[in-house]
């Protein structure tokens, strides 16, 4: 559709005349007000007031998401991998039993490529393709042709405790989409990729994967902009499902 | 996008000065009303979010510390940024000024129609979407409460919550009109429609930009930090509406001021802790996304990121160098008495409230777009702001330090009333009988008016005072007049 070439369009020379003249001005020291020097050392961690400090990373990420408004399935604990199955062929028969029966439509679930070779390993895909249609998404233009794509599942990379925050290494498009397009999102996590604070999600981010977005995803997409009054499913998924294993 | 003249209430292109255009902003009920709804909210969200960290005024002094250093270390970082960043293939665009960055833009969306927009106030600082429009491109901003106010052809009013002025009424009538070619006229006239709840009106607009969002060439967004340690930017949304404008065109354009460089991910981490907090109560913005992480390879994506001096390395060297610690979390506006009683309009630029106050005068200077002289004098120095700035910045010292520069230059007082006084003042405190005598006679015409009531309910050339409450008599006052 668009050229893959994308020489810079304004000269390199306009460019470099511009951060010449602006690092220039910056090492101006003429006027400048001396910035106190904060020399405390200050604790790096959170401490939260109140409540029992969370022992493990687990109970702290459960009742941190579930404040963000996350719902957990199939209630808030951990389930065992074996068991993934089951657990959202449940929730799919459910929600084509309430939801799509009346069109006698299958609710569509949209994965990627990546997403389809775990779900395969976990021998999940057989158990829940009588429930839905689960579409390859490859491309953005899939997303035009699949209007309102209520569902997608994936893996996170990792998520934070801290924050009750889940994060994706996201390397096309297509797979950044699936975050935000679908109505629901389907969230799978292992336990062994909680991390306690934000300061390790950045360094864990530091990997050896091929990733092109990080994305840290903190609850449903949500509004305040009429009245302030709060609501969930701004532009990204109204509702976000968690299935935490290990 | 068309405009809609019976539906715009924007004040904030006029050539009014800050004092009629508030007096203007006072009597209007419906504006009084929405500033309402907000205030409270955004209160005790903030002060919740806080009290429930145990160490919240060293969480406070840490972010502090990390923004000092990355002024400190503005060019080296900004330096190290670029080079971060070209190392995995993403472009670094410098402008000096507003005009340099329209023009970076418009030529990096050259044969590009579709545009999308994440919410960025330097956008709005250097007028993108007109200059876009102009170019023949078709803009759409997708935050809810941008889309709100391009519809209704207005300025932001709040730095975080753009149509914080706008009730869901006026926000019905204004999807009527664009959406469904309804005009307010009619739906009061012939077609009484009731009015429909909010989450109705986020539904439509859902639906409207979804398809802007599948179709965009480029999607524009602000970033919150530039980390120069990575060459990557951090961006904030709690929509999702700028990571789907990152995320769906091919090409990608972050427009950052250069203030927003900070070191390495530890300092990153110690603002995000404030940010969300100060903003909206939240421990972290509901998407907090890192673009340019890595080498970009897969699907022809591209990413630019333009940063926009504008004035502010001018500021790095004078007086107001700590204003270029502000993370815009709008914490100040939402504890200012005169922000939350006059709106964002009322301040002329798409800066408001307390760092408003400081920012439009040095920054709208150096572009020479408007007068901001007014600006730092709208202050009654109650020092909320300062109190809940998650970043330390003295904003009530920086405001007096704007006085000061001003009354050095030096500005005379503009109303005829102002000179009058301030010429009668320089008569009476060089001459120490003429003040007594004065002082003496002016006290005598205090007690004759407060006779019996121990108050004033009436004083000439102070009625702005008398007409709506009494003055009391003053203790020295009274103890000088029984002498």
């Amino acid at each position: 559709m668009t050229s893959r070439t994308s020489t810079p369009p304004i000269t390199s020379q306009a460019t470099s005349t511009a951060r010449a003249r602006i690092i220039a001005n910056l090492k101006i020291k003429k006027r400048a007000v001396k910035a106190e020097k904060n020399t405390t050392i200050l604790p790096k961690f959170l401490k939260r007031k109140g409540e029992a400090q969370e022992e493990n990373s687990t109970a702290e990420f459960i009742s941190r998401a579930e404040k963000l408004s996350c719902k957990f399935l199939p209630a808030p604990k951990v389930i065992a991998k074996n068991s993934l199955a089951t657990t959202l062929a449940t929730y799919l028969k459910s929600r084509y039993k309430n939801g799509t029966k009346k069109n006698n439509k299958k609710i569509s679930v949209l994965i990627d490529g990546e997403q389809k070779k775990l779900l395969a390993n976990l021998n999940v895909q057989k158990k829940i393709e009588p429930y839905c249609n689960l579409i390859e998404v490859q491309e953005i233009v899939d997303f035009a042709t699949t209007p309102f794509p209520p569902l997608s599942i994936q893996q996170a990379d990792y998520a934070i405790a801290e924050t009750g925050s889940l994060v994706f290494l996201q390397n096309t498009r297509a797979q950044a989409a699936l975050s935000f397009l679908p109505t629901r999102h389907i969230v799978l996590l292992d336990e062994k990729d909680l991390l306690p604070s934000l300061e390790q999600a950045f360094a864990r981010s530091n990997t050896s994967k091929t990733y092109w977005a990080c994305l840290t995803i903190s609850g449903p997409s949500r509004t305040a902009d009429i009245e302030q009054e709060l609501h969930l499913g701004a532009h990204g998924p109204k509702e976000l499902l968690i299935i935490l294993y290990r | 996008m068309r405009a809609v003249p019976s539906l715009t209430h924007s004040a904030s292109h006029s050539s009014q000065s800050f004092q009629q255009k508030s007096a203007t902003a006072l009597e209007n009920s419906t504006l009084r009303a929405a500033l309402g709804k907000a205030g409270a909210g955004f209160l005790n969200a903030r002060k919740k979010a806080f009290e429930q960290i145990e160490n919240s005024a060293n969480i406070k002094a840490r972010a502090q510390q990390a923004r000092a250093r990355a002024i400190d270390n503005m060019p080296e970082l900004l330096l190290q940024f670029e080079r971060n960043a070209h190392a995995k293939g993403v472009h670094v665009h410098w402008a000096e000024t507003a005009e340099q960055a329209r023009a970076i833009i418009i030529n990096l969306c050259r044969g590009k129609k579709r545009i999308i927009k994440g919410k960025s106030m330097a956008s709005e600082e250097i007028e993108l979407n007109q200059a876009l429009l102009k170019s023949g491109a078709e803009v759409t901003e997708t935050d809810l409460g941008e889309y709100i106010i391009q519809l209704a052809n207005e300025t932001p009013s709040h730095i975080i919550a753009p149509a914080v002025h706008k009730t869901r009424a006026q926000i019905d009538a204004l999807f009527r009109y664009h959406h469904e070619n309804i005009h307010e006229a009619k739906i009061a006239d012939n077609n009484p429609k009731p009015q429909r709840k909010s989450s109705q009106l986020i539904e439509e607009a859902r639906q409207k930009i979804r398809d802007k969002f599948l179709q965009a060439e480029v999607g524009i967004t602000g970033a919150n930090m530039l980390i120069a340690s990575r060459g990557a930017a951090l961006l904030l949304t709690n929509e999702g509406n700028g990571d789907l404008s990152a995320i769906m065109p091919q090409r990608h354009i972050m427009l950052a001021g250069i203030e927003k460089v900070i070191a390495d991910d530890a300092d990153a981490v110690a603002v995000l802790r404030v940010l969300g907090r100060s903003a909206t109560g939240q421990s972290l913005g509901n998407y907090t996304s890192l673009y340019g992480a890595q080498p970009l390879q897969a699907d022809g994506k591209d990413l630019h990121f333009v940063l926009l001096d504008n004035g502010r390395s001018e500021m790095h060297s004078s007086l107001w160098r700590d204003m270029l610690r502000c993370i815009r979390c709008g914490a100040c506006l939402n504890h200012c008495p005169v922000y939350t009683s006059v709106g964002g309009h009322t301040y002329g630029w798409v800066y408001s409230g307390p760092m408003g106050k400081v920012l439009t005068p040095l920054l709208a200077e150096a572009s020479r777009k408007t007068s901001a002289q007014e600006l730092p004098h709208a202050s009654s120095f109650c020092g909320r702001c300062v109190e809940v700035c998650p970043v330390g910045i003295p904003l009530t010292s920086l405001m007096r330090r704007l006085r000061e520069r001003d009354f050095e230059k030096p500005l005379r007082p503009q109303s005829l009333k102002a000179k009058f006084a301030c010429a009668t003042m320089r008569l009476l405190f060089a001459h120490p009988k003429l003040y007594r005598l004065f002082l003496a006679c002016f006290l005598r015409i205090l007690k004759l008016l407060a006779r019996g009531k121990g108050h004033i309910s009436y004083l000439p050339t102070a009625t702005a005072w008398t007409s709506t409450r009494d003055l009391p008599i003053n203790r020295s006052a009274r103890a000088a007049i029984s002498q």
